[in-house]
């Protein structure tokens, strides 16, 4: 069972990689081609219809994948390049500085990221940049949080103290053994943050908080549909996102069930 | 108790602090002109100064982040450069749409999921609760306007059901203002009653392991009277905090709803304000918003003590 909702993580993940790898050699038709048949139903030769512009819209979806994937890397390495190291830090005990990123987590905490987005569109304008930015600012605590939990139970370990004792400095054993040890777990983290980002990211572009309207976007195609001439054109985008949000869903939790034996056992 | 609440209080508004610094400066410090975007780029340099004059923006920042402080302890959320009209204006008739949004579909949502959490976590090695979890999964991956649009084309569009869009006051009609709410309402409650069933499930079959619990049956209780009447207390905090992260998450989620059901609240006047560059009633707005989400953390702590007397000593983390 565990095994088959994986399988189906997988196949969705890759999918959406798969297309977004594809459309940057070939494309089915060329995504900003205004074409003359508007609202054309599925078939031949467009395979998932046009939308209001006569455009291809299977080669606008695969197109799509691209900001996707791109914003849900970029957002995550940010989170975690940022998140991760403060949590090891607090999680290696310095209490003054503990209560401190703990408290501004906790700010973090109250912007979510659709109202990040929105400050940072209304200062700077709306771009795939200030959406990813936000989407990110808002993920750190996220990391952070999930760093010191896994760092605390590490620290309790021998051959921590075996290190401290032999005379390891403090970052070396940060690096050395903190890090790797709680890396699986990050990996969970990146996975689950991941399709939460892709989630946002939806929503952002759906809003027309994130890429410029030329550029096609999942959100901006479901956004743009029209539900009475051409609701198929609405059904698309929204089941690449939910496959998209699934996919790295379903990852995150097998990989999170293998790693907790509690896990596996209640279930 | 009092020193619990005390810290909570003081950390409550410095959060609030906190957060205001942030969003001012977010929206202030970063380049760009509200005086020449108004203006226009063509016009001359001595009417944009004067402008500039005339809104206060020549003066430095951090006078006037306090000058906008001192006003939100009034409870002035500040004045729309380009209209001229206060910010709370704005929001006045557009707080009852995001009021009954969100006043509708959260205990909406807790009714759903509850039984169906428990329904799952008892039936859980059956194929029923299997469909639950796997039903609940599929939820999870769908965003809410995803959700909303499909429920528009169902009803609205094929079914011609109920309104696609739209919203009447409920002085004015009040089964044309449940009519156009259904929908909405149901959006929200089938997205986050997936994600609560999951969550009560999980607290459920926790409590299934329990000394308790087994205690409970061995005195011959039933299942489900053991579960209702133990459990549920039992994971009443964790409950809580989920449905105060819920909560807080459809204070600005709530945005989405409003844009695919075309609804005039507080959220559809944020991304209006975002494109019509008004940046006070952003400002103001989100302030608001995020004051809010805070208020809804600070009661949930204070549900805590309510609900788990061991928290209530004043223990430093």
């Amino acid at each position: 069972m565990k095994r088959f909702t994986v399988a189906v993580g997988l196949i969705c993940a890759g999918l959406v990689i798969l297309a977004g790898l594809v459309s940057l050699v070939w494309t089915p038709f060329d995504p900003a081609q205004i074409g003359e048949q508007r609202y054309a139903p599925l078939g031949w030769p467009h395979l998932l219809g046009t939308d209001h512009l006569g455009m291809d819209t299977a080669s606008r979806l695969m197109v799509g994948a691209q900001t996707t994937i791109f914003v849900g890397i970029i957002a995550v390495a940010l989170a975690a390049l940022i998140g991760v190291p403060f949590g090891i830090f607090v999680g290696m005990g310095h209490r003054i500085t503990g209560e401190i990123v703990a408290r501004a987590s906790d700010i973090l905490y109250a912007l979510p990221a659709l109202l990040l987005a929105i400050l940072l569109a209304a200062a700077r304008g709306a771009s795939v940049t200030t959406a990813t930015i936000a989407i990110g600012i808002a993920t750190i605590p996220v990391f952070q949080r999930m760093a010191r939990a896994a760092t605390l139970t590490v620290m309790s370990q021998d051959y921590i103290l075996a290190a401290c004792v032999s005379g390891t400095p403090k970052w070396l054993i940060a690096l050395r053994h903190v890090l790797p040890n709680i890396a699986p777990l990050l990996g969970v983290q990146a996975a689950a943050s991941f399709s939460m980002a892709i989630l946002a990211e939806a929503g952002l572009s759906y809003l027309g908080l994130s890429a410029p309207p030329t550029t096609p976007t999942w959100g901006r195609m479901l956004r743009d549909a029209n539900l009475y001439a051409a609701p198929a054109q609405a059904v698309i985008p929204g089941v690449a996102i939910a496959l998209a949000v699934l996919g790295f869903n379903l990852i995150g939790d097998g990989v999170r069930d293998y790693l907790d034996p509690r896990l596996r056992e209640v279930r | 108790m009092r020193s619990a609440l005390a810290r909570r209080l003081i950390v409550f508004f410095g959060t609030v602090l906190a957060a205001s610094v942030v969003i001012f400066f977010i929206i202030q410090a970063l380049p760009g002109d509200v005086a020449l975007t108004t203006l226009g780029m063509g016009a001359s340099p001595e009417a944009v100064e004067a402008l500039r004059e005339r809104w206060g923006l020549d003066r430095p920042l951090i006078v006037r982040y306090f000058e906008w402080l001192l006003g939100l302890f009034h409870g002035d959320l500040g004045t729309s450069y380009l209209t001229g009209e206060t910010v709370w204006s704005q929001i006045g008739p557009r707080l009852a749409v995001t009021g009954w949004l969100v006043g509708l579909s959260m205990p909406l949502s807790a009714l759903v999921a509850l039984p169906l959490g428990l329904v799952a976590a008892m039936l859980r090695r059956r194929l029923s609760g299997v469909l639950v979890n796997a039903l609940s999964h599929i939820g999870l991956a769908i965003p809410v306007f995803v959700v909303g649009t499909v429920l528009t084309i169902i009803f609205a569009v094929k079914l011609g059901w109920l309104p696609a869009n739209g919203y009447v006051p409920i002085g004015e009609s009040v089964g044309e203002w449940a009519r156009r709410l259904i929908l909405p309402v149901t959006t929200i409650v089938i997205v986050q009653g997936c994600f609560l069933a999951r969550y009560v499930r999980a607290g459920f079959i926790d409590v299934l392991t329990e000394d308790y619990y087994r205690t409970a049956r061995a005195v011959g209780w039933r299942r489900w009277r053991g579960l209702w009447r133990h459990g549920l207390r039992n994971m009443s905090t964790s409950l809580v905090t989920v449905l105060g992260l819920q909560l807080a998450a459809l204070l600005v989620g709530a945005i989405l709803v409003e844009q695919v059901f075309v609804l005039r609240g507080l959220g559809s006047l944020l991304i209006q304000a975002v494109k019509a560059q008004d940046l006070m009633i952003v400002q103001g707005v989100s302030m608001l918003l995020v004051f809010a989400v805070l208020t809804v953390n600070f009661l949930v702590d204070l549900a805590y003590l309510a609900i788990d007397p061991r928290l209530r000593k004043a223990v430093p983390r």
